[in-house]
C-alpha cells in the first residue's frame, strides 16, 4: 500500500503529537465501503467514464495523497493562506499601490485574468469530476479539495479584478471576453476537450501536464515579472495559488505512475495522452505566458525561454518525468517542436496582435529600442524574422492586417507560426470529403487520435465565413465592451 | 542558447521554492542545518533553494528558527509555490524530497 508512494522510512515515531498519517488514512480510505446494494458499474456509469476500458485501474484503492491532507487540516492550512492573501490585497488597497503599476501590465491583465478566472472555474468542474468518477476513496477525497481550490483561485482572480477596475478601469467583459478574444479560444476549446473526455485522461492533463509542467511559469516566473512591474498584487495572488498547485502536482505525478505501474497495457494510453496534453498545454499555457514574460511585462526579469528552461526543463521534465522513464514513460513527444517554437512563439503572438490593434480589447504597444536590443540577445530569429516589422512600424505604417489567418482545427490559434527559414509551419488534411487546416504537425496528429472529436467544432474564421458575423461586426465583435479611458464604450 | 543567470539550474538537484518572508527564512535556515552544499537564487517575491539530490526539513528545526513552537511541518505547504523532485516523506517531523529512484 503507501510503500508504493511513500517509504515511510524516514519517519520519526513518539512524540507528544498525533500521528496524522494514521488520521488520514482512517478519514480518507477508512470511512470507504464497497457498494453492495447496486453494482459497481452502476456506481461507474460507462456513460461518464467514455474511454475507462483504456486505464485498467489495479491498486486505486491503495493510493495515498503524498500530502496527506484531512478536512480539519486542509481548512487549517487554506485560511491561513486565505488571510495572507487578503492582508496584502488590504495593503495594497490601503497605499494606492494599483497606480504604481505599469501601464502595459495593466493591459496584459485585462487578458490573463478574464482567461485565468474562467479556466480556473472549469478546473473546478474537472477536478469535482474526477472526484466523483475516479474508482479511488483517497483521490476522490483530494480532487474534491483540488475543487476547492481551483474555487478560490478563480474567486480570488475575480477579487484581483475588482480591486484593478478600481483604478484603471476595463475589466468588466471578462466572461464575454473569454468567449471571443482569438488567445483564449485554446483554453476554453482545450477545457471543453476534457470535459468530453475519460476522468483518467484528466489527471494526466490536468494534474500532471498542465499543473506540474506548466503552472509553474504561469505562477510562478510570471508573477516575478509582474512584481518587477509594480503589481504587488499580483505576485502574491498568483503564489499563493501556486502552493495549492503544488499538492496537485504531487498528486498528478503519483497518480501517472499509479497508472504505468498498474499495467504495462496502460503505458501506450498514458503516453499518448501525454503526448497530447503536453502539446495543447503548450498553447493553452505557453502561448499566453511568453507575451506576458517578454512583452507586457515592460521591465524584464527572464525571457520565456529562460523560464521554460528552468521550469519546464528542469524542473518538469529532468526533475519528474525522467525519473518515470523506467515505468515506461518517455519525454513529450514534440518536445523538439516546443523547442523550436519557442524561439519565435511571444514575438509571433505580439507581432500578430499588434497587427489587429483595432480590434482588441486591450491595448498593444510598439516595443521601444532597449527592448528589441534585448530580445535580439535573448531570441537570434527576433533580429531578422521581427524586428524589420517593428521598424516599419516607428515609420508609421499601419500594418492592420484587415482580415484573419485561417485558424487551426486543434489548438484554435491563428497559422501564423514560421520556421527559422521564415517558413510557415502549417499543415492540413482532408477527413470525410472537408480539408481541416493545422498550425503545426503536433496539431495534426491530435486530429487524427480522434477526428470526430474536432470536425463539427467551428474555427473563428470558419465562423466569420459563414457569415454568422459580418465583416462590419468584427470590431464589436471582438472589442465588445472595449474601455476608453477607464470607461465603457458600448454600442 | 542564452545562459539563465537568473536560476542555477544545476543537474540531479532537487529544488524547493517558497515565498519569500519569516517562515521561509526559517525554512531557509532548517534546509542549510541539515543539509550541504544548499544553494540559493532570490527572486521577485520567492526564493529558489536547490540541494544535491535530497533535501530534508526538520519541522523542529523550522519551529527554533521561527520562535514558534506551534509551528506544523504542514504548514510548509502555506508558502510552498513550486519543487522538483519527488516527495519521499512527508510526516509531522519531516518533510523529505528526493530524486526518484525505481
Amino acid at each position: 500500500m503507501a510503500a508504493v508512494i511513500s517509504s515511510g522510512k524516514n519517519e520519526v515515531s513518539g512524540n507528544a503529537r498525533p500521528d496524522l498519517g494514521q488520521y488520514y488514512r482512517e478519514t480518507s480510505r477508512g470511512l470507504y465501503w464497497e457498494p453492495t446494494y447496486v453494482s459497481r458499474d452502476a456506481v461507474y456509469p460507462k456513460k461518464f467514464i467514455p474511454q475507462s476500458s483504456r486505464i485498467r485501474a489495479k491498486n486505486w484503492d491503495a493510493w495515498e495523497d503524498p500530502f496527506r491532507m484531512f478536512y480539519r487540516e486542509y481548512m487549517r492550512i487554506q485560511a491561513k493562506k486565505e488571510m495572507s492573501y487578503h492582508s496584502i490585497a488590504d495593503a495594497n488597497q490601503r497605499f494606492d499601490v494599483a497606480r504604481q503599476i505599469d501601464r502595459r501590465w495593466v493591459e496584459g491583465m485585462k487578458l490573463y485574468m478574464c482567461a485565468l478566472s474562467n479556466t480556473e472555474n472549469f478546473s473546478a468542474n474537472l477536478m469535482m469530476r474526477m472526484a466523483r468518477f475516479i474508482p479511488s476513496p483517497s483521490f476522490s477525497q483530494a480532487a474534491m479539495y483540488q475543487a476547492i481550490d481551483e474555487l478560490r483561485h478563480g474567486q480570488n482572480d475575480v477579487n484581483y479584478m475588482r480591486w484593478l477596475n478600481r483604478h484603471h478601469g476595463g475589466l468588466d467583459d471578462w466572461m464575454e471576453w473569454f468567449q471571443r478574444h482569438w488567445l483564449m479560444q485554446t483554453a476554453r476549446i482545450g477545457f471543453e476537450n476534457l470535459f468530453s473526455g475519460d476522468p483518467f485522461e484528466m489527471v494526466i492533463a490536468v494534474n500532471a501536464v498542465f499543473e506540474a509542467g506548466w503552472t509553474n511559469l504561469l505562477f510562478v516566473a510570471n508573477p516575478a515579472v509582474g512584481v518587477a512591474n509594480g503589481d504587488i498584487m499580483f505576485g502574491q495572488h498568483q503564489l499563493t495559488t501556486q502552493t495549492d498547485e503544488t499538492r496537485h502536482i504531487a498528486i498528478g505525478m503519483t497518480g501517472i505512475r499509479m497508472m504505468l505501474e498498474a499495467d504495462e497495457r496502460n503505458i501506450p494510453v498514458v503516453q499518448e495522452w501525454f503526448d497530447k496534453w503536453s502539446w495543447l498545454l503548450h498553447r493553452i499555457v505557453g502561448g499566453p505566458t511568453s507575451i506576458f514574460i517578454d512583452y507586457f511585462g515592460k521591465k524584464k526579469v527572464m525571457s520565456y525561454k529562460e523560464a521554460f528552461q528552468h521550469y519546464y526543463l528542469k524542473n518538469y521534465i529532468e526533475g519528474l518525468i525522467e525519473d518515470l522513464g523506467p515505468l515506461g514513460l518517455k519525454p513529450p513527444r514534440f518536445l523538439k517542436n516546443m523547442l523550436t517554437e519557442n524561439e519565435i512563439y511571444s514575438h509571433a503572438l505580439w507581432k500578430n496582435m499588434y497587427e489587429g490593434k483595432h480590434v482588441n480589447m486591450h491595448k498593444i504597444e510598439i516595443p521601444d529600442l532597449a527592448e528589441r536590443a534585448w530580445f535580439a540577445e535573448k531570441y537570434p530569429l527576433f533580429k531578422p524574422l521581427y524586428a524589420p516589422f517593428w521598424d516599419a512600424a516607428d515609420s508609421g505604417e499601419g500594418l492592420d492586417l484587415g482580415t484573419t489567418f485561417p485558424h487551426c482545427k486543434v489548438c484554435q490559434f491563428p497559422l501564423l507560426f514560421v520556421d527559422a527559414e521564415n517558413r510557415p509551419t502549417t499543415d492540413s488534411q482532408t477527413y470525410l470529403g472537408k480539408i481541416h487546416h493545422f498550425c503545426s504537425e503536433p496539431c495534426k496528429w491530435i486530429f487524427n487520435l480522434q477526428p470526430e472529436k474536432y470536425t463539427n467544432l467551428l474555427t473563428q474564421d470558419e465562423i466569420f465565413a459563414q457569415g454568422m458575423v459580418k465583416p462590419e461586426e468584427l470590431v464589436s465583435f471582438w472589442a465588445t465592451g472595449r474601455a476608453e479611458n477607464g470607461r465603457l464604450s458600448r454600442e | 542558447m542564452t545562459q539563465s543567470s537568473v536560476y542555477q539550474d544545476n543537474k540531479h538537484h532537487v529544488c524547493l521554492e517558497l515565498m519569500k518572508g519569516e517562515v521561509a527564512d526559517a525554512v531557509l535556515e532548517a534546509i542549510r542545518e541539515s543539509n550541504s552544499d544548499v544553494k540559493l537564487s532570490n527572486l521577485p517575491g520567492f526564493l529558489v533553494i536547490e540541494v544535491p539530490e535530497r533535501l530534508r526539513i526538520d519541522a523542529e528545526s523550522v519551529r527554533d528558527h521561527l520562535g514558534k513552537s506551534d509551528w506544523l511541518m504542514t504548514d510548509l505547504n502555506e508558502i510552498m509555490a513550486a519543487f522538483a523532485g519527488q516527495i519521499e516523506t512527508y510526516t509531522e517531523h519531516q518533510f523529505v524530497l528526493s530524486r526518484l529512484t525505481i
